[in-house]
């Protein structure tokens, strides 16, 4: 049972900040949420998704962000409360329709929520998405506590309504991921009825009318924002150091500020308005400044505008020091921590950084040995991407032309790792290798020889490799897209797709069959089980041989998802006597080469042993073994 | 810097050159390579540096001298066809046994008298199994498997693959037939014999194939295929000269194919092989070029001896003598072979 929909005003209580997100939503009144997962954001709608019958929402999980946007801004055109959440690249794909949003603007409340993901731990790319505020000319707000992301959501709702606008809230994972607490404010106790009134139009065209408009609305936000009491001054009137902070860059610089003892020097100028900026209350800091620190995540955003209202304002303030991303005190890439804002501050105020207790260290070492074990990035114990690049890998050598796989986003956008044998060549965005395929795939009449592959989840075919897909067919490209179903969204959290039968309220949904879809378009497709290694990779190989545009469905379940339904499918075990280990004919094939995490390597015994805590029992590296020493039996 | 290891050296020496001679020798038992249409593929790296692949290949380095030593007890002869005892020509006794053979049947014969002597407890031997397209190596334990085997593939057909089959099944006498370069495979293996498997006794007869050269089995499959069909080939022939061409028997009768259309497909690994005759094996086998129905054959160890004074004492074997002027024909190809090679 969730506690986001829990209507006890005042009780405090400890939520992660993706709920906190949610839950702000909740007390703003939203009637709408929509989004496709990707993290740091899924938890957002996935959260709000459990609550939705109870409190009257149409809550889903959109085939992708822009569609999930427009889904949003049908409800906020009709007057609703609407949330989109997203991660980075998600905006990305949203923009082109957020770029002409922001230009009609709305007729209820519509907030984006876009968690960034610094240091890219769960992402491709750590983009920093607060720029795309100013070039949508949007207003965005940062939040940097638990508390205050559940606060600001709900502010943004005002400010959306208000200026008729969306407004944008940027998170990172350390707060959408991280759990704090949170005190409850009131739920609505009445709702919305959508209804698009028809003599308002929206349409972007033409934008010498709608641009100034979309101006207009910015400067009523600047106004709103200005007063906020999400941006705020503690320190002396005049620091020797003046950190302006963002986000987790608040926690963190508070926090240095404390522990070294600095509150009487360095003053701390937290800004939760990131866009437009509380210009007033930045001018008068900077007024009694003489070194400026700039503390926040990814790119100099707020250094970059606040040096720009500077400039503006330059006759009426002193000369100023301005340290950050631009002059090299703070790494322009990456997440800040403690350590890191400890270091610059105790650097730029000359003090001393207090010793950590010895023990202590001692101490937090060996925990960090014991119970963090080193682990490389690899597929799940019986995870099919593992035998589905096993029999991608096999077809290309098979082949011998040197075939290229293009990759694509999802778990198994880690095959480029050895646990996937190192075989996409190529990550971006999603639905990029198909596309980038299809190029390829065309290359061959410029004479081009080496076959042209990619892989895509079935997640992600759905969500932007369908038009790719189209390209190429139309095009005559000779390519293979090999759909690699799990039949989950797994990276993320096993969210239901377009694929699935059941939608994000947990209600039936007509599945759209993959196979349905290329069948539609007239695409040879054939269907494969990628646990049967050799039928699959000469099905690879066969097809690679063909030209046009062919589509292989490898299809088996994501091995978490089965393993919460199904019993082991078979019981594994090595025979000692017959495993060789580092032989000639051998050398670990298992352990070394297919390196599933439920196959270990016994140093004292030079055998490989099975970890059946963790195996799956797909009963792949059974078929393997050159001596058949795993042995398999059917549980 | 990654060590070389015993796969990256074949690869380099041998396989990235185009060398490899589709003897099979490396690909046997081993999960990182296998052969596939005819060609030995490398499926993933393997890092043990004293791996059997690189040791056995018979392309990698070959000391005359060491396998003379081992097999002959004496360095080795650098006479046209290498050490023997004698020449001769014979045929299988029995016109069954003749009949399947290429020219006499004679290797049939004495495989099958190997295997009922107890010479051999099995036979490594090279045959396109039904509904395949491709020859590959065989473990034969029967005289049924023995004369299904009879008669040439004019291929690389990677067939030593089945001695590690052979020696896995726990094969303590294996006889193999070979082409000269896979003889030379069998007695690398015996020689370092690296996991110490008593190869040297395990590999109890080794009879060799006079070769001039072996197509590329992919090479003359994609030839053959449009020409032919896949499964109606019977048998080949290669008539003596000059007539020059490759005979095609078929269900409909026997096809000539010029054999200048052909050379294309020889593997290049036998542009650079001087041993025509398999010169380190225990007896060696051709064709008696203008006498249909018999086999030249090369008699070079003790126990080559022995096996054909028993195979013509049982009556499996009819020999006769091998006129000098044949001899000095034989002698003159094979160093034509040698000399082709020291200038490739």
């Amino acid at each position: 049972m969730s506690l986001i929909s829990l209507d006890a005003p005042g009780r405090e209580i400890l939520l992660m900040g993706n709920e906190a997100i949610a839950r702000g939503a909740l007390e703003a009144g939203i009637s709408v949420a929509a989004a496709y997962p990707g993290n740091p954001s899924s938890e957002i709608i996935g959260s709000l998704a459990e609550v939705a019958k109870e409190m009257g929402l149409y809550v889903e999980w959109s085939v992708n962000e822009k569609v999930a946007l427009e889904v949003a801004a049908a409800a906020a055109t009709s007057g609703l409360n609407a949330l989109v959440a997203m991660k980075q690249n998600g905006l990305n794909v949203a923009s082109d329709f957020l770029l002409n949003l922001n230009m009609t603007g709305i007729r209820g409340g519509l907030v984006i929520v876009v968690c960034d993901d610094p240091a890219g731990i769960s992402s491709t790319n750590e983009e920093d998405s607060r720029v795309f505020a100013r070039l949508a000319d949007l207003p965005l707000l940062e939040p940097s506590t638990f508390g205050e992301a559940k606060e600001m959501v709900r502010f943004a709702f005002e400010v959306s309504r208000a200026i008729e606008n969306v407004c944008i809230v940027r998170s990172v994972t350390r707060i959408s991921h991280a759990r704090g607490n949170v005190i409850l404010g009131p739920l609505p106790s009445t709702r919305l009825v959508p209804y698009f009134d028809t003599t308002r139009s929206f349409s972007a065209l033409p934008p010498s009318i709608t641009h100034p408009v979309a101006h207009r609305r910015l400067k009523q936000a600047a106004d709103m924002l200005a007063e906020s009491r999400f941006n705020g001054y503690s320190g002396p009137e005049t620091p020797e150091l003046l950190v302006i902070a963002s986000g987790a860059g608040v926690l963190f610089s508070g926090e240095v500020i404390d522990t070294l003892g600095l509150e009487a020097r360095v003053g701390l100028l937290k800004i939760g308005t990131t866009w437009p900026l509380p210009e007033k209350l930045i001018l008068e800091r900077l007024r009694t400044a003489e070194k400026v620190l700039f503390a926040e995540e990814v790119d100099p955003v707020l250094e970059t505008n606040v040096k720009a209202l500077f400039a503006d304002n330059n006759q009426r303030l002193p000369r100023i020091t301005f340290l950050g991303k631009k002059s090299g005190t703070i790494p322009d890439l990456g997440e800040l921590s403690p350590g890191l804002m400890t270091r610059v501050i105790a650097d730029l105020t000359g003090t001393a950084i207090p010793d950590i207790d010895a023990d202590y260290a001692e101490s937090a070492r060996d925990a960090l040995e014991n119970f963090t074990p080193f682990r490389s990035l690899a597929f799940c114990p019986g995870c099919p991407h593992r035998a589905s690049f096993w029999a991608i890998k096999k077809a290309l050598a098979l082949d011998g032309r040197n075939g290229v796989l293009f990759g694509d986003i999802g778990c198994y956008g880690l095959g480029f790792l050895p646990t996937g044998f190192r075989q996409p060549k190529t990550l971006h965005a999603m639905g990029s290798g198909a596309g980038m395929a299809s190029g390829f795939g065309k290359l061959h009449d410029l004479g081009a020889t080496q076959p042209a592959l990619t892989v895509c989840g079935d997640s992600t075919f759905y969500h932007a490799a369908i038009p790719a897909l189209i390209n190429g067919l139309h095009h005559r490209s000779n390519f293979l897209m090999i759909l690699l179903d799990n039949s989950a969204t797994a990276m993320t959290g096993f969210q239901p797709h377009p694929g699935s039968p059941v939608d994000a309220m947990g209600d039936p949904a007509p599945p759209v069959l993959l196979e349905d879809l290329c069948a539609a378009m007239g695409i040879k497709t054939l269907i494969r089980d990628p646990f049967d290694l050799d039928d699959a990779a000469m099905t690879i190989f066969e097809l690679i041989q063909e030209t046009g545009t062919k589509v292989l469905i490898l299809r088996q379940e994501c091995a978490l998802v089965r393993a919460k339904k199904t019993p082991r499918r078979y019981r594994v075990h090595v025979d000692p006597a017959k495993c060789i280990g580092e032989e000639c004919g051998c050398n670990r094939f298992c352990t070394r080469v297919f390196r599933c995490p439920g196959l270990n390597w016994d140093v004292s015994a030079g055998k490989s042993v099975i970890d059946e805590a963790i195996c799956a029992g797909c009963g792949v590296c059974a078929d393997l073994c050159p001596r058949g020493a795993i042995v398999k039996e059917s549980a | 810097m990654e060590r070389v290891s015993s796969q990256d050296a074949l690869k380099r020496a041998v396989l990235d050159e185009g060398l490899c001679a589709a003897c099979g020798a490396c690909v046997g038992g081993c999960p990182y390579m296998t052969t596939f249409r005819g060609k030995t593929v490398v499926l993933d790296r393997c890092t043990v540096e004293h791996g059997r692949c690189y040791r056995y290949c018979p392309m990698t380095e070959f000391d005359p001298d060491a396998v003379s030593a081992l097999v002959f007890e004496r360095p080795h002869d650098t006479e046209a066809l290498g050490h023997l005892d004698r020449v001769i020509s014979s045929q299988a006794a029995d016109p069954a046994v003749a009949a399947l053979g290429q020219g006499g049947g004679t290797v049939t014969a004495l495989m099958l008298l190997a295997l009922e002597e107890g010479i051999i407890d099995s036979a490594v031997l090279t045959r396109i199994l039904p509904g395949e397209e491709y020859a590959r190596g065989v473990v034969a334990t029967t005289t049924e498997e023995i004369q299904a085997a009879a008669g040439s593939k004019f291929v690389g057909s990677h067939s030593l693959a089945a001695v590690r089959q052979a020696l896995d099944a726990g094969h303590r006498r294996i006889g193999v037939v070979g082409l000269p370069c896979q003889v030379r495979s069998l007695r690398k293996m015996a020689l370092y014999d690296l996991k110490q498997e008593n190869l040297k006794e395990r590999i109890a007869l080794v009879v060799g194939l006079f070769c001039n050269w072996a197509f590329s089995s992919r090479d003359f499959a994609a030839f053959l295929a449009p020409r032919f069909g896949p499964t109606s080939i019977k048998r080949f022939q290669i008539p003596p000269p000059p007539a020059n061409v490759l005979e095609v028997e078929t269900d409909d009768g026997a096809t000539r194919v010029p054999l200048d259309e052909l050379r294309p497909l020889i593997q290049e690994s036998c542009r650079t092989c001087p041993d025509m005759t398999g010169e380190f094996a225990d007896v060696s086998v051709g064709m008696y070029e203008g006498m249909p129905g018999w086999n030249t054959l090369i008699v070079r160890t003790s126990l080559g001896t022995r096996l054909i004074e028993d195979a013509v004492r049982t009556g499996r074997l009819r020999t006769d003598a091998f006129p000098d002027s044949n001899l000095e024909h034989l002698k003159k190809a094979a160093l034509q072979k040698r000399k082709r090679a020291s200038q490739a």
